[in-house]
């Protein structure tokens, strides 16, 4: 094995790690929570961008019908005809003709409506594309109301993510990003793993760039990247017994992984279909199912979403489940667009726990971006697409969309030195 | 919120009326009705009880409320025009240059309507007064009308008990008149009859009684003399007479109408903008066709009130005060309202879109409250059960507080809204006791009420209704809570607000989504009946409103009935009896189109038409000219004369078929909603002309008639069937012998034993096309569908999906099959429509089977979401004979919590639970949230054998014949069954649990005490941790959508959800949800946390 950069790593996804979990709660404390705290963070932004003779005001202040110009802190709520709904499924009536699944629901007519702690008001204006938006986002705007009871938005301002550590350290480490890895499915790409597999530890004429490969992050669905299919019952959930052929891509996995981690340091990370837990934050995978690379330093099970940092840079992201759930619910087009948008509206995941699923928190919301990342990534999408994010404050972040190995056969390389990243393709027929 | 509503009548009982009103009503068949209606009284002078008083002027508060000012009119040169939608009489002073009587009291009709600009109406119509007739006794010329027209008056004056009103005159006018008797065929010779003109509405019945009882002219005997048409209300002999029907416009031409204002005289008496008299014959009444048939655009103002109860006590109007009145109004047509309000008691947080008015005393929010409806000035009421709850509650609480001049709700200035009680007797719908409130010119059109008549659910909650078709939930406060609410802040109070609008909106949103108000305005126009009675009264006043269009015209009187109670019966339908099975092949169906109706204009069945005992002969009429029915009733052809109700038949099936011809051109979405309403009235109107021909206790039964029809009905399936059998024959070509398999009333279900949809279509549509050409016209058969493939379970009892084009199934059609009885557990329902749907949809009979097998297994082992095993019954009265398991439920959970059990009235769900041997079943009932808090044990047993096997048994005994039984109910999957042991009561108390192994369930040995797996099993542990995580996982999804949907219904993401909806399919589960998903994490945990 090559010799390998050295370079220093510290984990930061203690906050996504579940010690105790109680489940008597509801949810209206995590939105609670995320709209205090964002308040808070928005308010100096929003009296810089629009002055402070501005009033900041409360819904409940704007008493009556009149013409108020003020600013609102609230929470997005997308009204969408067509969101997924628990009662919809299970509605009787709807038996014979079942609605089929839709790939996205979002449509001209959703009606964006803000709510800040006790009120709600329908939003329009030319800012306001609904088909943009989100549920869940925290945002502030500035306009008027008016006597249909809409505001008229003139402005709105997001959080944007906070300040942003700069890169101190020159080394020229670069980060391995590989999602969709599919072991239910690697017959299909066996080959190509294995040329990953020599790849990595520089057997490919690449022992140079191995060498300053430091780390390689799996960002979820090792095992399954597609939904079981779900047979409709009365019940509210059959026990999904038959794990038997997990079990068995698992052990697989524990291989490749034991080798790996023979070369470089290897964090895995669940994904949206791998035998985890299915909220989010998902909790790593236990040591029990990877006996093999688990007795390995170099290997460790991490959160998701995970966030790290590695040779002075901040790297956060997740199993790609925050911009699936965005490319559902809204008309954003690409991964790399919706990926974007979560950067700048501060929130890894706003439509959790709307429509994506998460852990009922009580005291905080962990996945509000108070610090900017310099890698932002997430995994199992479509294709790779990268972008260098430059935000307020000349704050530089890379954006990945990690591709999911089983569709692409390609994987990312970040140079955390420059920010660079480029594609790597495994794909033997094409090359 | 509905928990406080209750649906009977019982809390009317120690009511406040003054008198109670009875109604008749029927359905198609007739009999079946208390006798004591029969009794109904003539007549009877329902204004006696309004109370007079000077209420309080309108008021002008704000442009939005208010209607806009109506133009300026000069009677002279200017028409006016209004939609009119109440007609109602009084008793006024005659107004000089008016017809009819000169001195006073007269009786006056009031018109209230609305023009296409929005203006509301108050027409008083002067000069049309009541009369009746009699049959002239022998000799009696024209030369006694005189001495009659006297000595009657004399005597109706002297038989008034205290004439407070000053009657001076009471009979104004007797002729001798030539009319036709309605019932029975005697030739063409009109007959002699007095026609009695009497001042007052009242008088009829006083007249016509005074005629029968006593002596009032030496020369001839009237008590022998048949009453004719005395038992007509007023308002319908109006209306028949000046040919108004429901809800059209009257037009009132230039220089035939006076306008009332500031000064005129007489003053104006109406909260109408327009306020006006004309006299009874110079007005036009449009025919609701063409471009009459728009509508105007009506205000309609739905409402919902909210009380602050004590815990666990039904809020009483002297005791709990009313806390929020929320207020929405739409103009018809429009979608949606534009006023949005509510007034609350006490400060309340600013709603976006919605206006918030705050009052510090009750009385004054009351009092505002009437002010603001007198300045909307609504033309329709609604709400859900306004007028059981909210209207009486508003009424007795404002009464209690002395609020001044709140009841003056109305359109007439000095009338007072009071609460009477009305009993509605239906076969459709049963004895239902109701409380009724006028609001003189402003029309109740109680939801509820709509849905109780024409949709059969399960569940007649506003929640279980928008749910239904709306697929909506909406948020439910538990009584307990709400005044909780009202004395937090005035955010807890805006909350309170939110749900109290929420309430307020439904109501039109439903109405508009079942077309409610274009539907009944269509009806009312057909049957020429006023908008309100079609909700307060039957399908008889319809019909007889028809009948009695169509005898004035042609010169016939219509007897007064007296009934005699009897039970004669006659034959009902006919049922070929079913061939069951389960049929893989095309069936055919033909139905006879209208057959009721139909059978009647072919063979010209009508009361004018009939022929009584012996009339043939004395007429001398030969045998061609009359017709013998299968049931030994004789009828004249038509060619000798030709019956009314065919007439009224004819018209209104051609109607109908003009209705639907312009439905299919017309593109306007309104428009098209009034022409589909339109052809549905038409069509359940002619189909209820056949049931008041039944109605025993009716107002002119004739049993002839409709025993004939269905006498015809029988004979024409039976024959339709020999035709179809002997003409679809091998032997004459054809793939296979045709069977008739089934039956019923109408229809013929045919399976011509071909394989393919588009055959069976093709011989269907020959077929019947053959047997059509056999029926005297215009009995026609057709072919409409093909059940393809058909489950017959019985008569009456059967499934098939539905293709009337060959591509595509229209529906699963679904008859007689439990799916809808409201005394079922939802697990019912739900097994037999997805069994259905496998047998039919998917074809899969198999795949059924082994569905069910998998449900029984389920519920064996305690896998059944417990909301499918709610039952839910009506805490309706608390002293039942029997011992039933919701009473005796509702008396445990007042001893655990008297504030939060339910009381009277409220909806107890509850499910059976398991018990000792030969505990009976109202022992067993649990209150749902308990049984989940306690993991109390179900008894699966009782669902199996008390709930499924029934209706499972019926649906599969065609498929699998007499072996069903040992299949479904007594097969392997029957063995296994899981016992859950309960954490309250028997021994739970003397349990300790020791630690098992997660793999094998057997307990750990020593040293192993803390650990997750046996040594034996801790080889697998990466696999068992992978499956406790797998079970996790489906909990936590459920876990996620079901909680996120509660906070979206809820309207609100910052609050916590205190939604008890129990009607809502999610309200246990996600309780179930959470203690299963803090079980399983518990598991989990076991493995240890993953550290690294």
């Amino acid at each position: 094995m090559a010799k390998r950069l050295e370079c220093p790593y510290e984990n930061l996804s203690s906050a996504f790690l579940l010690q105790s979990s109680d489940y008597q709660k509801q949810f209206f404390h995590l939105y609670a929570h995320r709209l205090a705290e964002m308040t808070r963070l928005l308010k100096p932004l929003a009296q810089s961008k629009w002055g402070k003779e501005m009033p900041i005001m409360k819904l409940c202040e704007l008493r009556g019908e009149q013409d108020v110009h003020c600013i609102i802190i609230g929470t997005i709520y997308k009204h969408q005809q067509h969101k997924p709904s628990i009662l919809r499924d299970i509605s009787e009536e709807n038996q014979l003709a079942p609605q089929p699944q839709r790939q996205n629901y979002s449509e001209p007519g959703d009606k964006v409506i803000l709510e800040d702690e006790l009120q709600r008001v329908r939003l329009q204006g030319d800012h306001i594309a609904g088909r943009s938006l989100a549920t869940g986002i925290v945002c502030a705007v500035k306009g008027g109301t008016d006597s249909e009871g809409f505001f008229n938005v003139e402005d709105i301002l997001f959080f944007e993510s906070g300040p942003q550590k700069s890169l101190t350290l020159k080394s020229p480490a670069k980060l391995v990003l590989v999602s969709g890895l599919d072991q239910l499915q690697a017959h299909n790409y066996v080959d190509a793993l294995n040329m990953f597999q020599y790849w990595l530890s520089g057997s490919l004429g690449n022992s140079k760039d191995a060498a300053s490969m430091v780390r390689l992050i799996v960002a979820g669905n090792s095992v399954r990247s597609t939904a079981v299919a779900n047979v409709p019952t009365l019940q509210v959930a059959r026990s999904q017994a038959n794990a038997n052929d997990t079990v068995q891509a698992v052990s697989q996995l524990d291989s490749w992984f034991a080798a790996w981690a023979q070369a470089l340091h290897v964090d895995l990370m669940p994904g949206a279909y791998d035998p985890a837990n299915f909220m989010l934050p998902q909790q790593p995978f236990h040591k029990c199912m990877f006996p093999q690379a688990g007795r390995l330093s170099s290997f460790q099970a991490v959160s998701n979403p995970y966030s790290c940092r590695l040779n002075s840079a901040l790297i956060v992201g997740t199993g790609g489940q925050n911009v699936a759930d965005l490319l559902r619910s809204t008309g954003l087009e690409s991964s790399l667009e919706a990926l974007r948008c979560t950067l700048t509206w501060g929130h890894i995941a706003p439509t959790a726990p709307d429509t994506l699923a998460c852990y009922p928190y009580i005291e905080s919301d962990p996945f509000i971006m108070r610090q900017c990342p310099h890698v932002y990534f997430a995994g199992n999408c479509e294709k790779f697409e990268t972008e260098l994010h430059v935000g307020t404050g000349d704050k530089r972040t890379r954006l990945v969309c990690v591709p999911s190995f089983s569709k692409t056969q390609s994987v990312a390389l970040v140079d955390l030195e420059t920010l660079d990243c480029r594609e790597i393709k495994f794909n033997v027929e094409s090359e | 919120m509905d928990n406080k509503r209750k649906f009977n009548g019982n809390g009317t009982a120690n009511g406040h009326s003054k008198k109670s009103r009875n109604f008749d009503d029927d359905d198609e068949m007739g009999g079946g009705f208390e006798a004591e209606l029969a009794a109904f009284e003539p007549n009877d002078d329902l204004d006696q009880t309004q109370l007079m008083g000077e209420g309080p002027e309108n008021q002008q508060t704000s442009e939005r409320w208010s209607r806009a000012a109506p133009p300026k009119l000069n009677p002279a040169e200017d028409s006016l025009t209004f939609q009119q939608l109440d007609v109602e009489n009084y008793l006024g002073q005659p107004l000089p240059g008016m017809p009819g009587a000169q001195l006073g009291p007269v009786p006056v009709v009031r018109m209230f309507g609305v023009t296409m600009e929005g203006n509301s109406v108050c027409c008083h119509v002067h000069g049309y007064c009541p009369y009746f007739y009699i049959s002239a006794p022998k000799n009696f010329e024209q030369r006694h009308c005189a001495d009659l027209h006297e000595a009657l008056d004399k005597k109706v004056i002297a038989d008034i008990r205290n004439n407070k009103d000053h009657v001076q005159e009471a009979v104004l006018a007797v002729e001798l008149v030539q009319r036709l008797n309605i019932h029975g065929y005697q030739g063409d010779e009109k007959q002699w009859y007095i026609k009695i003109t009497v001042t007052l509405p009242r008088f009829v019945a006083a007249a016509s009684r005074l005629l029968k009882k006593e002596v009032i002219m030496g020369a001839f005997d009237f008590q022998d003399c048949r009453a004719f048409e005395n038992n007509i209300d007023f308002d319908i002999r109006f209306m028949v007479e000046t040919q108004v029907v429901g809800c059209n416009w009257i037009e009132l031409p230039p220089g035939a109408w006076r306008l009332r204002g500031r000064n005129s005289k007489p003053a104006p008496e109406s909260r109408c903008q327009l306020e006006v008299d004309v006299a009874y014959d110079q007005f036009i009444s449009h025919e609701p066709e063409g471009e009459w048939s728009k509508v105007a655009p009506l205000r309609i103002l739905s409402f919902d009130i909210e009380c602050a109860g004590r815990r666990g006590i039904f809020p009483e109007a002297k005791m709990d005060p009313v806390i929020q009145i929320a207020n929405m109004v739409i103009r018809q047509g429009e979608s949606e309202p534009f006023i949005r309000n509510v007034f609350t008691l006490k400060e309340c947080a600013p709603i976006i879109g919605s206006q918030v008015l705050c009052y510090d005393k009750e009385q004054q929010l009351l009092d505002k409250w009437a002010a603001f409806v007198r300045e909307v000035d609504p033309d329709i009421l609604t709400g859900y059960n306004i007028n059981n709850f909210d209207i009486p509650y508003l009424l007795n609480r404002a009464a209690h507080l002395k609020v001044q001049g709140f009841e003056y709700l109305g359109r007439i200035k000095n009338i007072r809204s009071v609460i009477k009680e009305q009993v509605l007797q239906s076969k459709q719908m049963g004895r239902r006791e109701n409380q009724y409130v006028n609001f003189e010119g402003r029309v109740p059109f109680d939801l509820l009420f709509v849905l109780l008549r024409d949709y059969k659910l399960r569940s007649y909650t506003l929640n279980a209704v928008s749910y239904h078709f709306l697929q909506e939930q909406k948020e439910d406060v538990h009584h307990s809570i709400i005044t909780d609410l009202q004395n937090g802040d005035e955010q807890t109070r805006r909350r309170l607000a939110m749900y109290c609008l929420k309430d307020a909106y439904l109501p039109l949103r439903l109405l508009e989504k079942l077309m409610a108000i274009v539907n009944y305005m269509e009806m009312a126009r057909v049957t020429g009946v006023p908008l309100e009675s079609l909700l307060t009264r039957g399908q008889q006043i319809k019909v007889l409103s028809q009948l009695l269009r169509k005898a004035k015209t042609k010169g016939f009187i219509m007897p007064s009935y007296t009934s005699s109670g009897s039970d004669e019966q006659y034959e009902g339908a006919t049922v070929i009896e079913p061939k069951r099975g389960y049929y893989a092949d095309p069936i055919s169906t033909l139905d006879f189109a209208s057959l009721y109706p139909s059978i009647m204009m072919a063979h010209n069945l009508c009361y004018t038409t009939l022929l009584l005992p012996g009339a043939k002969d004395k007429l001398g009429l030969t045998d061609d000219q009359v017709e013998r029915t299968p049931a030994n009733n004789s009828f004249v052809k038509a060619d000798l004369r030709r019956g009314l109700l065919p007439e009224i038949l004819e018209s209104l099936l051609a109607a109908r078929k003009r209705a639907k011809n312009d439905l299919k051109v017309e593109k306007d979405p309104f428009k098209r909603q009034v022409l589909d309403g339109r052809q549905l009235a038409l069509k359940i109107s002619a189909n209820s002309v056949y049931g008041f021909t039944g109605a025993q206790v009716g107002k002119l039964p004739c049993l002839e008639i409709s025993g004939s029809v269905t006498a015809y009905g029988r004979t024409m399936i039976e024959m339709t069937k020999n035709e179809v059998e002997t003409h679809y024959t091998r032997v004459n070509g054809y793939e296979n012998d045709a069977v008739v398999i089934y039956g019923d009333t109408d229809s013929v279900m045919v399976n011509f034993g071909v394989k393919s949809l588009e055959r069976s279509m093709e011989l269907g549509r020959e077929a019947a096309d053959l047997v059509s050409a056999k029926f005297v016209q215009p009995i026609k058969l057709e072919f409409e569908k093909v059940y393809y493939p058909y489950l017959l379970i019985n008569k009456k009892r059967y499934a098939g999906l539905y293709f009337t084009k060959p591509e595509k199934y229209d529906k699963m059609d679904c008859k007689g099959i439990e799916t809808v009885r409201r005394d079922n557990s939802p697990l019912v329902a739900n097994l037999m429509n997805a069994c259905l749907q496998k047998l039919l949809i998917e074809r899969d009979p198999e795949g059924a089977v082994d569905y069910c097998k998998q449900i029984i297994a389920d519920l064996l082992c305690n896998r059944i979401d417990i909301s499918q095993l709610v039952i839910t019954k009506e805490l309706a009265k608390t002293d039942y004979a029997a011992k039933q398991a919701h009473v005796e439920l509702a008396a445990k959970m007042k001893k655990r919590d008297a504030g939060t059990a339910p009381k009277l009235g409220d909806r107890v769900p509850y499910v059976i639970c398991a018990a000792a041997k030969n505990t009976p079943a109202y022992q067993k009932a649990e209150d749902p949230l308990y049984v989940l808090e306690n993991s109390v044990p179900i008894d699966a047993n009782y669902y199996l054998e008390q709930q499924l096997s029934k209706p499972l048994l019926r649906i599969f005994e065609p498929i699998l014949g007499d072996k069903a039984e040992s299949v479904l109910l007594k097969g392997e999957h029957t063995r296994t069954r899981t016992v859950v042991t309960s954490k309250v009561g028997g021994l739970a108390g003397f349990m300790t649990k020791k630690a098992a192994c997660l793999g094998c369930k057997s307990l750990m040995p020593k040293g192993y005490e803390q650990a997750c797996l046996c040594p034996h099993c801790e080889p697998k542990m990466s696999e068992l941790y992978q499956k406790e995580v797998a079970s996790k996982r489906g909990l936590e999804e459920t876990f996620a959508r079901l909680w996120t949907e509660c906070q979206r219904c809820q309207g609100s993401l910052h609050e916590e959800v205190i939604c008890s909806n129990r009607d809502c399919p999610i309200f246990y589960m996600r309780q179930k949800v959470r203690m299963e998903l803090d079980t399983q994490e518990q598991r989990v945990r076991r493995f240890g946390l993953p550290e690294w």
